[in-house]
């Protein structure tokens, strides 16, 4: 059989249909609550995976990030609370829609925008990824090292607020990355002389803890009761024919917006969306009515924070860096399944990737399908209690976290990566980088010895790929410092993170939209 | 999401009675954080050089990279300690107030978690897990015979199901 055939078979075994349905179903109930995030839930399924075989994982793991991806439009759109970050620019138009008596109508352009984002971003990951790996196949310690730094300042100055906090997160990660035996000689390092603690941390507990348990402990020291009740008058569901003409303009703009988003490491969903919506503001004929319940405003925002998908599958699958959050945490698993994501698995796993694609495509058409079924249920979800909530996610964190080992050791690091995951929450320091300097520590450790050893220092600098990547490392950190040192200047407010600062200003703008009517 | 008006306190960070947010920040927490930071990354550094090398190999040895590590961290922690002692702080906006019900509810379910750590090697799954689920209902305010005992039975069941007999993984 032919990678091709081999793939595509592998994703049509009835248990991986049956994996890729379970984790459909789980995503889009992850998605359909607010708090709970894709890279939660992901990191949760992942200590439940790992027995399974690497296609099955992968099926569950991904049809979450698919499911969770139309579930979180459900309560932007009814109840104006994001189900993830990803989806806080379809509240922009998605609530105002539903106030109208068009939350159908809401739903069903938003699912439509959703699975033509995806689509589309897979056929560019299927043209584009390879390529891209083989061009990433000729890199050599110098760029590896390289690639490494760019998407580890990528992530800071997107996520971090304080660019020194994000710097001491990613270090921190990188030190995390040293904990365990030396790649090369062997030595061991930050044991103490205990035995459990030589095979390195384990990521699996540390982003469980990082991403699942850090984030349950804050919605429980912050808890209030608050009670928004769905709009229950759902309206009419299928756009006419003008209705879907408005929708081409946008939808394009923003499935671009959406792939160069996905492909930048570390840039998500709730960037794009932001994005889009601006982007298909700008070059709108109707800029009034964005804000108030535009079909055009929705389509823009689901369909660039959906396409980022594709794109961040290329930058994780072909580069080996994680293109969001929740591919940090399906690399991991990937790298417990013994598949490191990355050039190699082009050329290593060529079936994998094939049935990656399928896994996608599949989930996205089947996403579709049951957002199109009108899910009174969904919505009547929406109105358990958190408490049931609290104590699932806290029992699958530490049973999960168990069977990745099957000792008590690896429940007690999720713990204290928990507790450290809401200290640092708690005080500005952003979570990414750490897991990103754990995932990738060694990568850099290994590939800056052996760059050091081969040809000295200056080869960073003298190879072009590498100079480059180094470059747009230091802009990316500079630019960040030099906008809060002019807003310093000024006497303005702090900028803050890119996200912060897109959130708030397209935030403004929809509120300033409404407010003009 | 905005704060309410449930709670009362006049901690930090917490909300006061009118639900309004402090105005003001003190200087503490961030010199805390600071200093905490400083005497982590130190540590790392002194632990850095003190890693037993088994050969001296040309080039960076096992002990470079997390020096590296740990001069950078310490280095980055002394500039958020001088950030610390010179800006003037601002309130933290990012987060939601913390409410003292909250803290109690944190540190019990914190307190459940190593509760279940601890009692589960010693007795088993079955018995451990409702007991635990039911613990951490309460905690978050469920009430009940369905909360406190029909739930935490049937999601230890479906997990006990799920990792026996479908993963064939031991709990």
């Amino acid at each position: 059989m032919n990678p091709l055939e081999s793939g595509l078979s592998a994703v049509l075994d009835p248990v991986t249909l049956l994996c890729l349905m379970i984790g459909l179903l789980v995503g889009t109930l992850v998605g359909v609550f607010p708090g709970i995030t894709g890279s939660m839930a992901v990191a949760l399924a992942a200590g439940f995976t790992l027995t399974l075989e690497p296609v099955q994982g992968l099926a569950v793991l991904l049809s979450i990030y698919v499911g969770a991806n139309y579930g979180d439009r459900i309560p932007a759109i009814l109840v104006n609370t994001p189900g993830t970050p990803a989806a806080i620019a379809t509240t922009f138009d998605g609530y105002p829609m539903a106030k109208q008596g068009k939350a159908g109508l809401a739903l069903v352009v938003s699912a439509l925008a959703s699975t033509v984002g995806i689509l589309v971003s897979m056929v560019v990951f299927i043209i584009a990824a390879q390529p891209v790996a083989k061009l990433a196949l000729n890199f050599g310690p110098p760029e590896m090292f390289a690639l490494v730094v760019f998407g580890l300042t990528i992530m800071i100055s997107i996520s971090s607020k304080s660019i020194v906090k994000g710097v001491l997160a990613g270090a921190v990660g990188l030190t995390l990355g040293t904990i365990g035996r030396d790649p090369i000689t062997g030595d061991q390092r930050f044991t103490f002389g205990l035995n459990d603690l030589s095979g390195g941390l384990d990521f699996i507990a540390v982003i469980i803890g990082l991403f699942g348990i850090a984030e349950l402990f804050d919605q429980l020291l912050t808890h209030r009761e608050q009670k928004t009740k769905p709009i229950s008058s759902l309206g009419r569901w299928w756009p006419t024919k003008k209705e879907y003409k408005e929708m081409g303009k946008p939808m394009a703009l923003s499935t671009g917006v959406g792939i160069v988003v996905g492909i930048v490491p570390a840039a998500g969903g709730d960037i794009a969306g932001l994005i889009g919506w601006d982007r298909a503001r700008a070059v709108s004929k109707n800029k009034d009515k964005f804000g108030k319940g535009s079909i055009e405003g929705i389509t823009a925002a689901d369909g660039a924070s959906s396409a980022t998908l594709g794109g961040s599958l290329i930058t994780t699958m072909a580069l080996g860096i994680p293109g969001d959050s929740v591919m940090a945490v399906m690399i991991g698993s990937m790298i417990i399944w013994g598949l490191q994501p990355g050039p190699q698995l082009f050329t290593n796993n060529p079936d994998l990737v094939v049935s990656i694609a399928a896994i996608m495509i599949v989930a996205t058409v089947v996403s579709l399908g049951i957002s199109l079924v009108r899910m009174r249920g969904m919505v009547k979800l929406m109105d358990l209690p958190n408490y049931y909530i609290w104590s699932a996610i806290l029992i699958f964190c530490v049973v999960g976290t168990y069977t990745v080992t099957n000792n008590m050791y690896t429940v007690i690091v999720m713990l204290i990566s928990g507790v450290i995951g809401l200290v640092m929450k708690r005080t500005g320091f952003p979570a990414g980088p750490v897991v990103l300097g754990l995932l990738l520590g060694p990568l850099a450790e290994a590939n800056l010895r052996r760059a050091l050893l081969i040809d000295g220092p200056t080869i960073f600098f003298t190879q072009p790929i590498s100079a480059v990547m180094l470059a747009l490392a230091a802009v990316a950190i500079l630019v960040p410092i030099i906008a809060k040192v002019r807003a310093a200047r000024r006497g303005t407010v702090d900028p803050g993170s890119l996200e912060d600062r897109l959130a708030d200003r397209t935030q403004r703008e929809a509120a300033e939209s409404k407010s003009e009517r | 999401m905005t704060p309410s008006s449930s709670t009362t306190s006049g901690r930090e960070g917490e909300v006061d009675a009118g639900g309004e947010r402090p105005t003001t920040a003190p200087r503490w927490p961030e010199i805390t954080i600071a200093l905490t930071a400083v005497a982590l990354t130190g540590s790392v550094l002194l632990l850095a050089n003190a890693i037993e090398l088994r050969l001296e190999l040309p080039g960076l040895t096992p002990r470079s990279w997390p020096t590296f590590l740990g001069a950078l961290g310490l280095g980055l922690s002394l500039i958020l300690l001088v950030t610390a002692l010179v800006k003037a702080p601002r309130p933290n906006t990012d987060n939601e107030a913390t409410t003292r019900p909250g803290w109690i509810k944190l540190l019990l379910a914190v307190a459940a978690t190593i509760a279940f750590i601890v009692v589960w090697p010693l007795t088993a799954f079955v018995v451990a897990a409702p007991v635990f689920v039911s613990a951490v209902t309460a905690i978050g305010g469920g009430r009940g015979i369905r909360a406190l005992i029909i739930y935490p039975v049937v999601m230890t069941g479906a997990l006990y199901a799920m990792f026996n007999l479908l993963l064939r993984v031991p709990l």
